[in-house]
């Protein structure tokens, strides 16, 4: 009886100790975009439109993210894939991106001033789109060519890329171009409020609110995730899901980028400063770490806990919102550089308002920040 | 009864061990409770309830500390078994105390099958959406799908804790091994753009040679969600692959092709698939009249299930959904955003409770209704003399 009341426990403590340590595989239908995602989003098949070469194939889309997807098919079973996409923002700008291609075709990493060498510009009606030809091997050990092309608009970029046997993409040069040229965009329907990004690569999923005790849930309970809202010039006072703001008259507005929720920028003798207002779930880390980050930024040694009290102040905004500001002066990119920095809890996130740039700018526009942290409003 | 036998007999029918075990038991959950500071309310579980021996980290060294729940359980359940087979002898008399013991050991046993069995999700979804999978509050894994099919994913769904193992994971549905290069149970990531002097990853493939990631503590909260990040390497017969970098931050598939096939890889929360599917119809946030104040949250849902056709149902506040094994509770909603969150709760023993309850009722009724018939019999019959 007793060895076998062991062996039952010794099974159920396996069990209880590797349930979810199991490798799971299945088959499953491909997933539908999201409606909430694809509304914005689809409206780019809706507002780009293009006339196909002929031989190009339409083909599925394996990600569901492009706005096309075609295939060219050569001899024997030499193929390749054009995709249209399209992010907000100007998704890191032309380096990472090159850099990303040219490490899918198993090529190293350039600089920016090789960059300027390899990247043409080709006229079109729909604009001036880069261009760049990469060639080399892939993870497969296949000779493989690019053709990349990428169109910069105020609010978002769209990338066109051929990639596929040497040979045949070689063969496609002429029509590649053709379908650059034959790009064409509806007007840019007038953006009321925050475009919803079709995909980008930084989005965070909601964190988690559990509404404790049986309470019924706060309406707002999930937060709309950090996001890339893509108005190519924010208004001054930008409605957004949770905390609005009033900047300065003179702060010019610059476009949100990846991750900001606020994008400015502010320009005097001693150059520019930039203004950034970001937010993550939860803590994101806590104070101490996100202020070391920023001292890392900085060139500037971590605090340990116990410093901490005596390099932040206290500010208190509008609707009882409170501010922990730093100020800090070191180095960035070899040159003197100050940032302040204010941290806010809000509403299941941490929001962070810094202003970057040289010395003298930012001592000059610090009361104007201060006092723009003011405007800082609940809903 | 073999002599060598008596001792352990005894031991395990003692009612001393009974009441040992239930100061074991307070002090567990007083302890446990103390403990969720650190941890958590999904932490402590698993450190002190669903586990046989409670380790405490000492220096970096694991160091059992205290029973854990699972031991005690199985103790009281050992300790009660063996007391009422040894100690009690079936008659009517005593029919109520074996119903009420059987009930109280089906209370244990339905626990420890609880907590074996039981698993809760979300159905994040929103207005028009179909889903046929729930997602996990906590856990992730590392998705390796072969999207060469145009109508279906072949998914290897790896778990997270794999990926913090430092050992490589082989799968006969991959024609490559992976290795993880990297690996953060909790992180943010950012653009490069927005943290130019973060160290650079390991990665070099895809969006991850673009992003920072910085390490953040383990969070227990249970109103915050780990973020881990990994950076895998995939290595074919040939040689490596390259490293990408995965992390629920980047929520894109990264893709590649490999094999004469499309792989995508993504690290995502957790799926569990249903062999039906849901679409939201409609939800609802009804206040009261004249106030701000929340009166109802409902979801109306379509269930898409081939074997039973399809079906509209209603799912709001105090009123779940059961269907297919599963319980599908109104979580959360952001009606502007036409976004709802079902809770889904899978738990196959969840009768077991009810029925223990009846039964230890049902016992103690006959037990003192015994009881109660007998004295009456013995009044009436001390009054007659």
């Amino acid at each position: 009886m007793r060895p076998r009341l062991l062996l039952f426990c010794a099974a159920a403590a396996l069990l209880a100790s590797c349930r979810d340590e199991r490798i799971a595989t299945y088959r499953v239908p491909k997933d539908a975009p999201s409606p909430a995602v694809s509304t914005p989003a689809t409206a780019g098949t809706s507002d780009i439109t293009w006339t196909l070469p002929a031989g190009w194939t339409t083909q599925p889309d394996p990600s569901g993210m492009r706005k096309g997807s075609f295939l060219v098919s050569g001899t024997g079973d030499a193929k390749a894939d054009m995709s249209v996409t399209v992010f907000p923002g100007d998704v890191g700008g032309d380096l990472p991106n090159v850099n990303r291609w040219r490490g899918q075709v198993g090529l190293p990493p350039i600089d920016d001033a090789t960059l300027a060498q390899t990247v043409q510009t080709i006229d079109a009606p729909a604009g001036k789109f880069s261009f760049i030809e990469l060639s080399g091997v892939n993870a497969a050990q296949k000779t493989v060519r690019m053709l990349g092309a990428w169109l910069q608009q105020p609010d978002r970029r769209w990338f066109f890329k051929l990639l596929g046997d040497d040979a045949l993409v070689t063969t496609q040069h002429d029509a590649f171009f053709a379908f650059l040229k034959s790009v064409s965009f509806a007007a840019v329907p007038a953006v009321s409020g925050p475009v919803k990004a079709q995909s980008t690569n930084d989005l965070p999923k909601a964190p988690f609110a559990p509404f404790a005790g049986g309470a019924m849930p706060d309406t707002n309970a999930v937060p709309a995730p950090v996001d890339s809202s893509a108005t190519p010039t924010p208004p001054d006072s930008v409605p957004q899901a949770s905390l609005t703001w009033t900047a300065p008259a003179d702060w010019q507005a610059k476009p949100l980028g990846q991750m900001r929720l606020g994008s400015y920028g502010v320009s005097g003798d001693a150059g520019n400063a930039d203004i950034s207002i970001i937010a993550f779930p939860g803590e994101a880390g806590g104070l101490l770490p996100n202020i070391n980050r920023w001292r890392g930024q900085l060139g500037l040694a971590p605090l340990a806990e116990a410093d901490l009290a005596g390099t932040t102040t206290a500010l208190d905004g509008a609707d009882g919102l409170h501010f922990t500001v730093v100020d800090l002066t070191g180095q960035a990119a070899g040159a003197p550089a100050r940032m302040l920095g204010a941290i806010l809890s809000f509403g299941g996130q941490t929001y962070f308002f810094k202003l970057t740039g040289p010395d003298a700018l930012v001592a000059r526009a610090k009361p104007a920040f201060l006092d723009f942290l003011k405007t800082v409003k609940a809903p | 009864m073999h002599d060598l036998l008596k001792p352990f007999v005894r031991f395990f029918v003692s009612l001393r061990l009974t009441v040992v075990l239930l100061v074991f038991s307070i002090l567990l959950v007083f302890l446990a409770t103390l403990d969720q500071v650190h941890l958590g309310v999904w932490g402590i579980q698993h450190k002190w309830f669903f586990t046989f021996i409670v380790v405490q980290s000492v220096n970096g060294f694991p160091v059992p500390v205290f029973p854990g729940g699972y031991f005690i359980g199985g103790m009281l359940l050992i300790n009660l078994i063996a007391a009422h087979v040894y100690r009690f002898k079936f008659s009517w008399k005593k029919s109520g105390i074996w119903l009420a013991h059987i009930g109280v050991i089906l209370l244990i046993a339905s626990q420890f099958f609880t907590g074996l069995m039981q698993r809760e999700s979300q159905v994040q979804f929103n207005l028009g959406e179909t889903k046929h999978y729930s997602e996990d509050f906590l856990l992730d894994e590392l998705a390796v799908i072969d999207a060469t099919d145009p109508k279906f994913d072949d998914v290897v769904a790896i778990p997270e804790s794999l990926l913090a193992r430092d050992e490589p994971i082989q799968h006969p549905k991959l024609p490559f091994r992976i290795v993880t290069r990297l690996y953060y149970p909790n992180s943010v990531v950012q653009m490069r753009s927005q943290a130019p002097n973060a160290p650079l990853s390991p990665a070099t493939m895809d969006i991850g040679t673009q992003v920072a990631v910085t390490p953040q503590p383990i969070t227990y909260k249970p109103d915050e969600h780990n973020m881990p990040t990994a950076c895998v390497e995939l290595i074919g017969p040939e040689g490596s692959l390259g490293i990408w970098l995965v992390s629920p931050w980047i929520e894109q598939s990264q893709a590649f092709d490999y094999a004469g096939r499309t792989w995508q890889l993504v690290m995502r929360s957790k799926r569990y698939y249903t062999p039906y599917a849901m679409t939201l119809l409609q939800l609802k946030n009804d206040v009261y009249p004249g106030t701000d104040i929340p009166k109802n949250f409902s979801s109306q849902v379509r269930i898409h299930d081939e074997a039973k056709g399809d079906r509209d149902v209603l799912i709001y506040m105090n009123n779940p959904l059961r269907y297919g094994g599963l319980t599908y509770y109104q979580y959360q909603m952001n009606k502007a955003n036409g976004l709802s969150v079902l809770q889904v709760v899978r738990n196959p023993s969840w009768r077991l409770p009810y029925l223990a309850c009846l039964l230890v009722a049902l016992g103690l009724v006959i037990q003192f209704g015994l009881h109660l018939i007998g004295f009456i019999r013995k009044r009436s019959a001390a009054v007659k003399t």
